[in-house]
């Protein structure tokens, strides 16, 4: 690779790499607590990946046989997502399929990239997604995965008589 | 009942194909216990009896390996996939299995009960 656009097409090569990783080598056998967040390397080539991984699983298991169950199973359980940067498709429903494809509208966290360049704004990643999906994505998600209680993060109400 | 051979004449850990009932079928000798299970790979009907025998590979904590002797497993020669040979089922989804046929040494001879194979 010569130039920052190819690196930059291939950040989810490196992520990809990682969770592999995480899954065959057991981390998650070791560590059943843990949760693990992909950041910043897209999101759509998750069904793809898991299905290649599932596959492989089923014909070279006696290479980790320390894994229990199906990588994808393991995914489900431990593995968070950040949103950006969400593919771009001609037909935004086909993004939408693959990720309703593995479940991941409850998976999927909000992140917006700021202040890169490549930010993902709220109001125009909301016209990409299901409404219907919001309300997960843009918080209950981040709760569950970070445990906290929606209300303890609505913004503190400006005390009487000050300004600013 | 089918008589498929002497058992001192089954090769331990080989697989022997028969034809039997009108199926093939693999018949094994591990050690003095004998196995039998259809010559057909759920997955995409590979010779799962020419994969490779073995006891069952596990791993009780990441990055440690041990066998299972007392627990053939056969990996079908195509893709892989492996079966428990007592229950025909596959080691990382129940819901696949080779067909099992019951077989047993019966004075000296093996022999297979065709027709009440199956899975448990």
């Amino acid at each position: 690779m010569s130039t920052y656009f190819e690196t930059h097409v291939l950040w989810p090569q490196a992520i990809q790499t990682h969770l592999v990783s995480f899954i065959a080598h057991g981390v998650f056998e070791k560590f059943p607590e843990l949760r693990l967040v992909l950041i910043e390397g897209g999101s759509a080539w998750i069904p793809s990946l898991l299905w290649r991984f599932d596959t492989e699983y089923k014909g070279l298991r006696r290479e980790v046989p320390w894994l229990k169950r199906l990588p994808s199973e393991y995914f489900a359980e431990h593995v968070w997502v950040t949103t950006q940067p969400l593919e771009i498709a001609p037909k935004k429903e086909n993004v939408v399929e693959l990720l309703r494809s593995m479940n991941l509208q409850d998976r999927l966290v909000y992140s917006s990239d700021y202040p890169h360049w490549d930010a993902d704004e709220i109001d125009y990643l909301s016209t990409r997604l299901p409404s219907s999906w919001h309300a997960a994505i843009f918080l209950a998600n981040a709760c569950a995965l970070y445990g906290w209680k929606a209300d303890d993060l609505a913004r503190p109400k400006a005390a009487a008589g000050t300004t600013g | 009942m089918v008589d498929v051979g002497a058992a001192g004449e089954f090769e331990d850990r080989r697989f022997r194909i028969v034809r039997a009932g009108g199926h093939e079928v693999g018949v094994l000798r591990w050690s003095d216990r004998f196995f039998a299970v259809h010559n057909r790979c759920p997955h995409q009907k590979g010779p799962v009896c020419l994969g490779v025998v073995s006891g069952r590979l596990g791993g009780a904590a990441p990055g440690s390996m041990d066998v299972d002797e007392a627990t053939p497993v056969v990996a079908c020669p195509w893709h892989g996939w492996e079966f428990d040979l007592a229950r025909g089922r596959a080691l990382w989804d129940e819901s696949y299995a080779v067909k099992t046929v019951p077989v047993r040494a019966v004075d000296g001879r093996v022999m297979l009960e065709m027709g009440r194979g199956t899975t448990d």
